[in-house]
């Protein structure tokens, strides 16, 4: 039985899961794409440039977790790179909170807020859904032109432009959804196994969950038997179970000052805390039964005011020039990216064998992401989020 | 002659005189009206305002069982037994440092003002770490000494215990509401009553107390809007987790629900809940109007000269003294020290020796870039500056109208301006922000959507109630006699208000100002909801510094924000003559009236 599903996930799983983590080789066909690619990306580049310094300004969101200290350094080196004097806006934006007035000004036909915006992989599909992100018309050509890892083919478009999300959205980092926990008040022997673990009464008042779903919400895809309502009924013990519900980075505190033992939570708080103090005392370990990968994007919008300079935001925030002014101080790794935190992320996943799983990984994965959209997945979720706090 | 003045002409001119207040009143009460119909409206719609469609789900999903057997009973708690905490440190403190002749007390007095200015959250998490079963301070020394393994005594997860920590920061409101009218008595009422042989304490009790009671009630109203109001408080000590849920935590997850992806934002069930808060809200201030109707009973200034009387505590001194110090440990220096802690660590640990040996002043640097900039301080003096100038001004406005006049609308008037207390910020905020993106598609020339503007209007309505209850207040206390001589004269209504009254009042405002200026500089809910690429303000950016995990930059931000606004205020203070409200009251006492023959 046990043989039986680990073939079954190896089938499913692997293949697509290696492939959003960058571990894949490039076939000769995306080379060839790639090859032919200059001469229409050159020629869309330098309209887009032209139509940027006509319009003369770019407002672009960043997540909230990000330093502004970042703002700066990252307008300049757009400016540099493009030769544009434009005015570059950068703000803080909260994703969850912002994901509404997006739809909201969509609704409403109103002008976008910010021409490009920062989102997770579930905000990016409603906004895309809701017709909140314009196509980038010759988006791989541009891609191309703008990203030195696609023009040199290492890496394909296909991952940085994914599934339901291709042309509308960009890949920019990713994070995967584990437990974290204070060694001096647990071993990592006594850790839970499984997510079926955290309703176990040995753990009740020991651990913090966030209020979202996403620690939960990839499980059908994860098990080859999945019952809706066993789901359900686990998630509301395990939400008994918890000591608190609290966001992420507030629970790894709370583990940090000895409240807790241990937090789901997402793996760059702890690269995030070593460097600011390499003795705390956490540490970092995968479930065994599946852990959720959660995807960061770039979209212009609808109705953007600046939708050239936009456009060049958003497809220059995901190549390496961009990702070494802020992955040093965010700490999150690109699943395709080539810097030390990018390899140490991909080769803790492989070490660990962990079971990653993304909603644009395949088809099931994408079937899934796409039900939670519709009435009776949205109920399932609200019920979900409901379980989490216990009720 | 006045008094030949024919009744219909007479009456024909006090009408044209209430006429600009008036029209200020409506012109604010106005925005509260549209603001609200559209809160109640979005209780009807499936979704967005823009999505057609009627629906009565919002209701019928709320009202469930758990609503009434835990959501109702615990908010019940919460807001009661704040009252009951904040009155319980208030009341005493307003007499003790306004009435007595207890030393330091601008000192005590100003200390006081700091605790609105400390973010909530901190105070929160001082208590977790001073009262908690495991890793509590307090509980672990107290163990140690009994001989136990643990101490089972936290906030955690128990209303009361968020009550406790909600009252603490919700003195201060009551404090300066009864200190003004409390230190603006006329003494000889309290002399006739020792002269007639009535105790110090049955003075108080039969004499002092009802002559402040619209204040005490007042600011227990208040109080008991804001603490059921209050999400970060309760989300912290256990309403999030769904242990203690009450009803601000169920509007917070109404707007915010469980996770990205069942991004169907219920703010109609928002508007439900926030409905179902100014229930209790509406009782309480029915009868604080009642009590408000009644208020000549209250006018202890008059056209004649008084001095304050101040109480000689003798050697209660020091119990008066230990009482107005063990609040300020509980609410100012516990956590400014937690505060201090936290922005001198890398990552919050609990005080130990290996603790000790990580304290840097790293969080420190780029601190002002880390915040945002001086884009950012901008922004947060122009809001600050706006909401407290144009909150004195219409709340001054509001007031006159219902103290001073006898127009029949004066109480729906007082009643509608006091609502928006009873609306949670949240709902608010969402309807400004709808309306913003509306105004940008129809209304496209109107700086709405993304400015500072629109965060003043919701500050403005937000803080209206807390300024009308200071300014009845203070109108209340002041005598028609003063403005009726005056008109006598033939002096005209704005002139009356300008050379007589606000004299009169100005330490009221001055104090509001402040107050507000204050309350609008830590507020994030509002602002956060409302924000934009251009209109980032500083309270905003502590706060996502603190979510986003740098909780040292968000504490060294905060640790800078107290100094600064306690220099401010100091400062301010200063120019106007007194520290603060108790002291502002004795300059009322010494009013220029007084002086002339």
């Amino acid at each position: 039985m046990v043989m039986r599903f680990w073939v079954f996930f190896l089938l499913l799983f692997s293949v697509p899961g290696l492939r959003v983590l960058g571990l894949q080789p490039v076939p000769g066909d995306a080379l060839a794409a790639a090859a032919e690619a200059p001469a229409k990306g050159k020629q869309l580049l330098d309209e887009l440039v032209r139509k940027a310094k006509q319009e003369g300004e770019v407002v672009a969101t960043i997540q909230s977790s990000w330093s502004k200290t970042l703002i700066q350094p990252l307008a300049d080196a757009f400016r540099k790179r493009f030769g544009l004097e434009i005015k570059v806006t950068i703000a803080n934006v909260n994703p969850a909170l912002h994901t509404p007035q997006v739809i909201a000004e969509t609704q409403a036909g109103a002008p976008a807020t910010y021409d490009v915006v920062q989102s997770d992989d579930a905000q990016t599909i409603q906004i895309v859904g809701a017709g909140g992100a314009q196509k980038i018309d010759g988006w791989e050509a541009l891609l191309a032109e703008v990203n030195p890892l696609v023009r040199s083919g290492k890496v394909r478009t296909d991952r940085i432009g994914q599934g339901p999300l291709r042309g509308h959205s960009f890949t920019l980092m990713v994070n995967v959804k584990q437990i974290i926990y204070n060694t001096r008040i647990i071993s990592e022997r006594e850790l839970p196994r499984t997510h079926r673990e955290l309703a176990d009464p040995k753990y009740k008042g020991k651990f913090t969950q966030p209020p979202w779903t996403a620690h939960w919400d990839i499980a059908p895809v994860a098990f080859e038997k999945f019952d809706r309502n066993e789901w359900l009924d686990v998630v509301r013990r395990a939400g008994k179970n918890a000591g608190s519900v609290l966001n992420e980075t507030n629970g790894v505190q709370r583990v940090i000052l000895g409240e807790y033992a241990f937090v789901l939570a997402q793996d760059r708080y702890v690269r995030q805390i070593f460097a600011k103090d390499p003795t705390a005392p956490i540490a970092a370990r995968f479930f065994d039964d599946y852990n959720a990968l959660n995807g960061v994007y770039y979209s212009v919008r609808t109705r953007a005011r600046h939708p050239a300079s936009g456009t060049l935001f958003a497809l220059w925030m995901v190549t390496p020039e961009a990702q070494a002014i802020w992955q040093p101080s965010d700490l999150q790794a690109v699943p395709y990216g080539e810097s030390k935190i990018d390899r140490d992320f991909r080769l803790s996943i492989e070490k660990s064998r962990a079971r990653v799983i993304g909603f644009l990984d395949n088809e099931k994965t994408v079937e899934l992401f796409q039900w939670y959209r519709t009435d009776e997945g949205r109920k399932y979720l609200d019920g979900m989020a409901r379980a989490i706090r216990g009720e | 002659m006045p008094s030949v003045i024919p009744f219909v002409r007479r009456r024909a001119r006090i009408a044209t005189a209430d006429a600009l207040p008036l029209a200020f009143s409506w012109l604010v009460l106005a925005v509260v009206i549209f603001l609200l119909a559209f809160v109640l409206y979005m209780t009807f719609v499936p979704s967005l305002p823009t999505e057609p469609g009627f629906t009565l789900r919002h209701w019928s999903n709320v009202a469930s069982s758990r609503l009434l057997t835990k959501v109702v009973p615990n908010t019940v708690i919460v807001g009661f037994g704040t009252i009951c905490i904040a009155a319980f440190f208030a009341l005493p403190l307003a007499w003790l440092l306004n009435r007595t002749t207890l030393p330091l007390r601008t000192t005590f007095t100003t200390m006081i003002g700091i605790v609105p200015v400390i973010p909530g959250f901190i105070l929160a998490m001082g208590w977790i770490m001073l009262l908690d079963e495991r890793i509590g301070l307090i509980n672990n020394v107290a163990a140690n000494l009994l001989g136990l393994s643990s101490l089972p005594l936290g906030v955690k997860d128990t209303p009361w215990g968020m009550a406790w920590v909600l009252g603490l920061v919700l003195t201060p409101p009551i404090f300066f509401l009864v200190a003004g009218p409390l230190c603006r008595i006329d003494p000889s009422l309290e002399e006739v009553a020792g002269v007639i042989g009535m105790k110090q304490l049955t003075t108080l009790r039969r004499v002092t107390l009802p002559l402040v009671w619209p204040g005490i009630l007042g600011g227990l109203i208040y109080t008991f809007m804001t603490a059921v109001s209050i999400f970060e408080i309760p989300a912290l000590l256990g309403a999030a987790s769904g242990k203690v849920p009450v009803l601000a935590s169920e509007i917070f997850y109404s707007v915010r629900p469980g996770g990205p992806l069942t991004a169907t934002f219920a703010y109609g069930a928002a508007g439900v809940y926030g409905t179902l808060l100014a229930v209790p809200s509406l009782v309480g201030l029915y009868f604080y109007l009642r009590v408000l109707e009644r208020t000549e009973r209250y006018q202890v200034i008059t056209g004649k000269g008084y001095r304050p009387r101040e109480t000689d505590l003798g050697p209660l001194n020091w119990i008066g003294i230990g009482f107005v110090i063990s609040y300020l440990v509980l609410a100012v220096a516990l956590p400014l020290l937690v505060l201090l802690w936290a922005s001198l660590m890398p990552v919050l640990q609990l005080p130990s020796r290996e603790a000790l040996s990580k304290l840097s002043f790293i969080n420190y640097d780029s601190l002002l870039e880390g915040l945002g900039g001086i884009a950012v301080i901008w922004n947060t003096v122009v809001l600050v500056l706006c909401v407290s100038l144009l909150v004195s001004f219409f709340s001054f406005m509001v007031s006159w109208v219902v103290v001073r006049t006898r127009i029949r609308s004066r109480k729906l008037i007082d009643m509608l301006v006091m609502v928006p207390h009873a609306i949670p910020s949240l709902a608010f905020a969402f309807a400004l922000a709808m309306l913003g993106i509306l105004a940008s598609r129809w209304l496209a020339w109107l700086p709405l959507s993304g400015t500072i503007g629109i965060i003043v209007i919701a500050h403005i309505i937000n803080r209206m109630p807390y300024g009308t209850r200071v300014m009845n207040s203070a109108l209340g206390q002041v005598h028609h006699e003063l403005e009726e001589i005056a008109q006598v004269c033939g002096t005209k209504t704005p002139t009356v208000m300008r050379r007589i009254i606000l004299p009169l009042v100005k330490p009221s405002v001055v104090y509001l100002a402040v107050w507000t200026a204050m309350l609008s500089f830590q507020e994030v809910t509002m602002a956060l909801f409302l924000s934009g690429p251009q209109n980032h303000v500083l309270a905003v950016s502590i706060w996502e510094l603190w979510e986003s995990g740098s909780l040292g930059t968000a504490a060294a931000g905060a640790v800078a924000m107290v100094a600064t606004m306690s220099a401010l205020m100091f400062a301010i203070l200063s120019v106007a003559r007194g520290p603060t409200a108790g002291l502002v009251g004795r300059g009322v006492a010494e009013p220029p009236v007084a002086e002339e023959p």
